[in-house]
């Protein structure tokens, strides 16, 4: 890999910045280019941690791999690619089976097939730190020019992800709230439904529906929504008090 | 507090035994309490994640109801795979 091939342009990274709805869809764009620049002739799997003084942190990574090698970390409140962002170092597992100090890592990620990773931190503003960790699963991906090579990609991302992080302000509801509330909005509605329905309390109804999802062994959300989808099934009960 | 027709998941049969069964398969299922809180919010339950947590440490009960809905919460984020914490719909 020659090192200027592994540098995304500066225009390539003010579209991304121009393009993205939010931080979390930047974040994933930057991950993609990342992925796509530095992987040679073996897939590298890659991802970006930003950590903010407020709000959550945001991952964004190449892969549902690399995402579920990342959300691990933060499970145990540790791991790679949090020492480079909490240590703002870079931080080389040359072959994680046999590095003793990321024994319980490596037991942690077994089933992911992942033999070597490298993190580096990307310099970010104060009260912000951010890293890109890369995760492949053969031995001897990261070479002393690769490692040099992927810390001067890292700091060539900094630029934009300050101005990223300074156009996307955190997100006080992230996705997962939205999409709770969301949810939420279905299993209520199905829930006032089987109220009407079999004149029943609030909490009888959700009793209700939970019996039911357990009984058919299936999600709560989804038997929520089927009675939702059927409601016009139901007969119309006409009542003459209205108007 | 329902019978529970022979299904996959094995019941206790009494609530501090579900409350000890809860926070078992909380810590064994890497799942992270505001994930959990989340998605049992999402299904309708309505304790806050302070209770939610008071709960998983056994230090307090609560409501029938609400504890069947931590326990699903919690079967679906697992069902999900480790670490998942997504809610449905999405």
């Amino acid at each position: 890999m020659a090192e200027n091939d592994a540098l995304p342009t500066a225009e390539q990274l003010q579209d991304l910045l121009l393009e993205s709805p939010g931080f979390t869809e930047f974040l994933l764009g930057l991950t993609a280019i990342s992925a796509s620049l530095l992987g040679g002739d073996t897939p590298l799997l890659c991802a970006i941690t930003v950590e903010r003084e407020t709000g959550p942190a945001t991952v964004a990574s190449s892969t549902e791999t690399a995402r579920s090698l990342d959300e691990r970390q933060y499970a145990f409140d540790d791991g790679p690619c949090l020492t480079a962002l909490r240590e703002q170092r870079t931080v080389l597992i040359r072959n994680l089976q046999a590095d003793e100090s990321w024994a319980w890592y490596a037991g942690a990620v077994a089933d992911e097939g992942i033999r070597t990773i490298l993190a580096v931190p990307i310099p970010t503003d104060n009260g912000s730190r951010s890293a890109l960790n890369c995760y492949s699963t053969e031995l001897n991906t990261f070479g002393p020019d690769t490692v040099t090579a992927i810390e001067e990609h890292a700091a060539s991302l900094s630029r934009i992800l300050r101005l990223a992080i300074r156009v996307h302000p955190s997100d006080p509801y992230p996705e997962h709230l939205r999409s709770a509330l969301r949810s939420r909005a279905v299993v209520d509605s199905a829930v006032a439904l089987i109220m009407v329905q079999n004149r029943c309390s609030h909490e009888a109804a959700v009793k209700l529906l939970h019996l039911a999802s357990r009984s058919s062994n299936r999600r709560l959300h989804d038997i929520a929504e089927d009675i939702l989808h059927y409601a016009s099934d139901i007969p119309v009960i006409t009542g003459g008090g209205e108007k | 507090m329902m019978d529970d027709g022979g299904l996959g998941t094995p019941q206790p049969a009494f609530e501090a035994d579900q409350r000890k069964f809860a926070a078992a398969q909380f810590r064994s299922g890497n799942i992270s309490l505001p994930g959990l809180w989340t998605y049992y919010c999402g299904i309708g339950g309505n304790v806050d994640q302070l209770g939610v947590e008071a709960y998983l440490h056994e230090l307090v009960e609560l409501a029938p109801l609400q504890m069947d809905l931590i326990q699903t919460a919690i079967k679906e984020i697992t069902a999900d795979g480790p670490g998942s914490a997504h809610v449905p719909g999405l």
